[in-house]
């Protein structure tokens, strides 16, 4: 299954939604626009990943880029996610201490 | 009523692409040995690790996903079955290793879990017990 990523902006906050499954193949995709909307200039970065429905630790590693990225610029990365697969290998890995998770893009945006 | 032992295995390139393809084969596998959902997805975690890994160390040549049962377990191996020691693992850059992970993620699914060596190459092995036989009727 392919990678769809949208990206919108809400207040200060940019938002990428993704949707699909992240692995080795799609992780690259989604890398890009992460570091592209850091680069932008975008402090405060949600990833919306409940529209994947599959992630493994390659889309794990991603995110922990993108997290150390934005942390090194002093800005904020936090995900949205409330399915099973994705919270479970966020869990498995301990991941899930280290990432802000909301369960909705607007409980996100609430800090 | 006697479970039937099985043994199937999905040849694939070792490219990323392929890795999808692998969930694919072990999601209509599990299900045909009638696992919930929860261990199916499980079971798709650690097959695309596995795959994963072995894409990185046989980039140019195959992948071997095999899964043989009796009547009380189902074993799963994934194998790389490279050309030569030396490859260039065709895989984007990524910002941590998340080849490191991979072991940890399925002993963390399937205690037990361990990667061997055989004559063709690493193998990452794991397995889990097999469901009682459900009448597919009754399933649905």
């Amino acid at each position: 299954m392919d990678l769809v990523i949208e990206s919108r902006t809400q207040g200060a906050w940019a938002i990428l939604d993704v949707t699909g499954e992240v692995d080795v193949f799609t992780a690259p995709k989604l890398r890009e626009r992460i570091v592209q909307s850091i680069d932008q200039g975008h402090e405060k970065l949600i990833v919306n990943l409940d529209g994947v429905g599959f992630m493994d630790s390659t889309g794990l590693g991603t995110l922990v880029g993108g997290l150390k990225r934005m942390k090194e610029r002093g800005g904020t990365l936090a995900l949205v996610c409330s399915n099973r697969p994705v919270l479970r290998i966020l869990t498995i890995t301990g991941l899930d201490a280290v990432f802000s998770i909301h369960e909705s893009t607007d409980k996100a945006l609430a800090g | 009523m006697k479970l039937e032992n099985i043994h199937v295995q999905l040849d694939i390139p070792a490219t990323p692409r392929s890795v999808s393809t692998a969930r694919l084969f072990i999601a209509a596998t599990a299900r045909h040995f009638g696992y919930a959902e929860d261990v199916i997805e499980d079971v798709k975690l650690a097959i695309s690790e596995a795959v994963t890994d072995a894409i990185r160390k046989a980039a140019d040549a195959r992948v071997a996903v095999t899964v043989g049962a009796d009547e009380s377990v189902v074993r799963f191996d994934v194998a790389a079955r490279a050309k030569s020691s030396v490859s260039s693992p065709p895989i984007a850059e990524t910002d941590h290793d998340s080849s490191a992970v991979t072991l940890t993620v399925i002993e963390a699914l399937f205690p037990g879990a361990k990667i061997e060596l055989g004559p063709a190459g690493p193998s990452i092995r794991f397995f889990t017990e097999r469901p009682p036989f459900k009448d597919p009727e009754e399933r649905a």
